[in-house]
């Protein structure tokens, strides 16, 4: 089944809305959940992806308004266990091995963070990272150059296929990673 | 249990007699369902020979026991259904392949159109969220919307029947009904496919059951040929063979122009709404039901064609339905398969559809007449089921080719009825009103009373005429209840002159009051005016003349109680110009008396005329005697009350 993982939207505040193009790929009754990395900031953005599916989880980023988002979250998916967390709270932001620690701790097969406002995923000690990185492109203060971007897993019993959308330039590039569980 | 009642109908009881072998009991009850069993295993088995028999000897010898209804308990009937339609030949040797070459292929629809791109390697450049049409991912999202509207439709195939219930039916049906749609995507899937589907399904499943009650009685010396083109392994495929072979007969009645076919044929699927085509497009089926209604149905039966016409009923309305389902809810199951046995028969024109609507409308003929538009509608739109099938069946061979088939004997008789509204009775006028003889309140009432009166007789006039009016009105409605001199008519008419003349009467004898009243105080009235007014009594009189016939009828008992002084004073009333005549000179010297009286005393002269004066007095009273009676009324009618009395005070005096 299709997870559709996307995080820190930061609107209104740093941006008026996801991507046209973006919004164009994201139709209804193909996606059946939804992972939310925080910082989705405002209740419309959330009923945008209420839209979208009707499972959603989401997890509080240090800009979001409702403070009864947990901050971390453990969901279930086929046989895979899937970690949710902003990332605001790991020192030094987005390293490796703090974020293995947080796997540790929430003990589960992929680790899904943001707040680094870029894409990456990788595979660490036989378990698996994503970072969806910013849907919306908002402004960082630390990155000239933010891309948007987004991730939607094709989960099936023991193999994840990941989709990465990225909106480079005016297109939209799609890259596919695979990952199995051991 | 339902389910194996419809197939133990289909098989003909054998089912019964396999019930028995499992009952306990000793070897002669044993033996006798053995031998029931053998017989229906013979046959079966020479069912089948006959049937390879008759396609070595005459292939078309099929339709016409299709046509006659033969098959209606075959157990080859799905055989038979693919003779007719083409799927297989008449060559009964090459079955198998044949049937292998159709297995093969709708196995390849499995492979073609049901791709999980989840399984799949698939291209480095597609992905789920892609929108192109030739993303594997597109198709397999739009697949899914199609099956789900599949399934909802088959799920209530023949709300009735418990056979449609089973979940091998049912996904067979959603496969079969997927797969046509993949494979046709410029007719994709239309609501009304799956009715088309379920007899067929029905059917094979039937033969295939029937298979396998004989496999497990025979056990032994099957032909190959029979178990290889009736396996039940392959229901779906073989379903498959002879649906898509019908859905080639029918498509113009699905297909609906204006639309562009898609390589892919889910977008179109989607941009299809029923509603919104059949609406703002023109399907074709609708130029098939004008054709229907114009050449056949008029050609049949005038009167039912103009009274659709008339009622301004579309055959769409209806129409659509009955061709796109062929009948499927209008007849029983079973009886829908013997109008499709003959459907099929004539599979290479595909003609027969067309005058089977015909033959069913003229078996509701005399209904539909009979009804008004919203009765007529329901007739239509939930077709009576006491209509037989066999004659609507006959009726409509016979319109197909009247040559080969011969008119059926006890069908409908078209009557026509005479265009003529019923005659209404109209009910003679009210009883008359008793009339009120107001001769006495006439002659004693006063001016305000006879202004009443004449007030209260011109709307009795004009009641009269409104009833004359009517009774005209109703001579134009109904003619046979009317005569020509009609005694109504005339009494009528002579009530009306007796009001006009009473009224006139009244009047004059009003206006006669008033002018003798203004001539007494003038007191210079002459000989003349005198008699124009007397000219004027007798008028009354006259006019008074038709009320003396009341008067005479009421006095006719008097007659008989009067006595015999009582009965001269009656003479005298029956003369009465006589006292009338008399009466005038009698009115003027009593005048003359009285202004001589009121100057004799003072002078000499006027003894000479006293003289004279006495001679006259003589004459009046010789009269006065004769007509004791009337002077009375004289003197009520001339208003003169005071001349009494001076007559009496000169006969003193002298």
């Amino acid at each position: 089944m299709l997870v559709l993982v996307l995080g820190d939207l930061h609107i209104p505040h740093r941006c008026s809305s996801l991507p046209a193009k973006f919004k164009k790929l994201l139709v209804p009754g193909r996606i059946h959940h939804i992972l939310a990395t925080g910082n989705i900031c405002t209740k419309e953005s959330y009923d945008y992806l209420k839209s979208l599916a009707n499972d959603v989880h989401i997890v509080r980023g240090d800009f979001d308004e409702n403070l009864t988002y947990p901050e971390q979250k453990v969901v279930t998916v086929g046989q895979f266990r899937i970690g949710l967390c902003h990332g605001h709270q790991v020192v030094p932001r987005g390293d490796p091995e703090a974020l293995a620690l947080i796997q540790r701790q929430l003990d589960v097969d992929i680790l899904i963070t943001g707040h680094t406002y870029k894409f990456e995923a990788y595979e660490h000690g036989n378990k698996f990272y994503i970072n969806p990185g910013s849907a919306t492109g908002a402004f960082n203060p630390l990155d000239t150059n933010v891309v948007p971007s987004f991730v939607l897993m094709d989960i099936q019993s023991t193999t994840v296929v990941t989709y990465v959308y990225q909106l480079i330039g005016d297109e939209v590039k799609v890259e596919r990673i695979e990952y199995k569980k051991i | 249990m339902t389910v194996w009642g419809i197939e133990a109908i289909t098989l003909n009881g054998s089912s019964a007699r396999e019930s028995l072998e499992h009952l306990p009991g000793n070897g002669a009850i044993r033996v006798i369902p053995e031998a029931g069993a053998m017989n229906s295993v013979e046959r079966y088995r020479q069912e089948w020979q006959v049937l390879l028999e008759n396609l070595d000897a005459d292939p078309e010898s099929l339709r016409q026991s299709a046509f006659a209804g033969d098959l209606k308990m075959s157990k080859f009937r799905s055989v038979h259904w693919a003779l007719l339609l083409r799927v297989l030949t008449s060559e009964h040797r090459s079955w198998t392949s044949q049937r292998l070459q159709q297995r093969v292929r709708y196995d390849k629809f499995r492979a073609d159109y049901v791709r999980n791109p989840h399984q799949l390697a698939v291209d480095c450049n597609d992905d789920p969220l892609s929108q192109s049409t030739q993303s594997v991912w597109n198709q397999y999202f739009s697949d899914q919307d199609l099956f789900a509207v599949i399934r909802q439709d088959v799920v209530r195939t023949f709300p009735g029947v418990d056979f449609f219930r089973k979940p091998l039916v049912q996904n067979a049906m959603v496969n079969i009904l997927f797969y046509y749609a993949r494979e046709h995507p410029y007719m994709c899937y239309r609501q009304g496919m799956h009715e088309i589907l379920a007899p067929i399904i029905f059917v094979v499943y039937s033969d295939h059951q029937s298979l396998l009650h004989f496999s497990e009685l025979a056990k032994t010396d099957i032909n190959p040929t029979l178990l290889d083109v009736l396996d039940p392994a392959y229901l779906e495929a073989d379903t498959y063979s002879l649906f898509s072979r019908l859905m080639a007969s029918v498509e113009s009645y699905y297909r609906v122009s204006n639309l562009v076919s898609t390589p892919g044929g889910h977008i179109e699927q989607r941009a299809e709404s029923p509603g919104d085509n059949e609406t703002s497009t023109e399907a074709e089926v609708i130029g098939q039901l004008n054709f229907i209604r114009d050449k056949i149905l008029a050609k049949q039966d005038q009167h039912l064609h103009h009274y659709l016409q008339k009622m301004e009923i579309p055959l769409h309305i209806f129409g659509i339905r009955w061709l796109r389902l062929l009948f499927g809810r209008e007849f029983m199951l079973l009886d829908l398969l013997l109008l499709w046995d003959a459907i099929f028969a004539d599979s290479d024109r595909f003609d027969l559809p067309n005058y089977i609507l015909v033959a069913m409308l003229v078996h509701i003929r005399d209904k539909l007449l009979l009804s008004d538009y919203t009765t007529s509608l329901t007739y239509l739109m939930r077709y009576p089921n006491n209509v037989d099938v066999h004659l609507v069946l006959r009726h409509a061979l016979f319109m197909l080719n009247p040559k080969q088939f011969e008119y059926p004997p006890n069908a409908f008789t078209c009557v026509s009825f005479a265009n003529s509204s019923a005659d209404k009775d109209v009910p003679p006028p009210a009883g008359q009103r008793p009339r009120t003889n107001s001769e006495n309140s006439s002659m004693a009432t006063s001016g305000s009373q006879i202004d009443r009166q004449i007030t209260f007789m011109q709307e009795r006039n004009a009641a009269d005429s409104s009833a004359l009016a009517k009774l005209q009105d109703t001579h134009r409605v109904a003619m046979d209840g009317y005569l020509e001199n009609s005694p109504e008519l005339l009494r009528l008419e002579l009530k009306n002159a007796q009001t006009v003349i009473k009224i006139a009467r009244s009047k004059l004898q009003s206006y006669l009051s008033t002018v003798r009243h203004h001539v007494g105080k003038q007191a210079n009235g002459s000989e003349e005016l005198g008699r124009t007014l007397d000219g004027i009594e007798e008028l009354c009189s006259f006019l008074d003349v038709k009320f003396m016939f009341p008067l005479h009828q009421r006095s006719a008992p008097i007659d008989q109680a009067l006595e015999a002084n009582e009965q001269k004073q009656l003479n005298t009333v029956s003369k009465p110009p006589k006292p009338t005549a008399s009466s005038t000179p009698a009115n003027a010297p009593a005048a003359l008396s009285a202004t001589g009286g009121y100057q004799m005393p003072e002078n000499a002269f006027m003894h000479s005329s006293m003289r004279r004066l006495l001679g006259e007095l003589r004459e009046i009273e010789l009269s006065t005697i004769t007509s004791d009676e009337k002077p009375g009324n004289a003197v009520v009618q001339n208003g003169l009350p005071a001349a009494e009395p001076q007559q009496r005070h000169r006969n003193e005096s002298s």
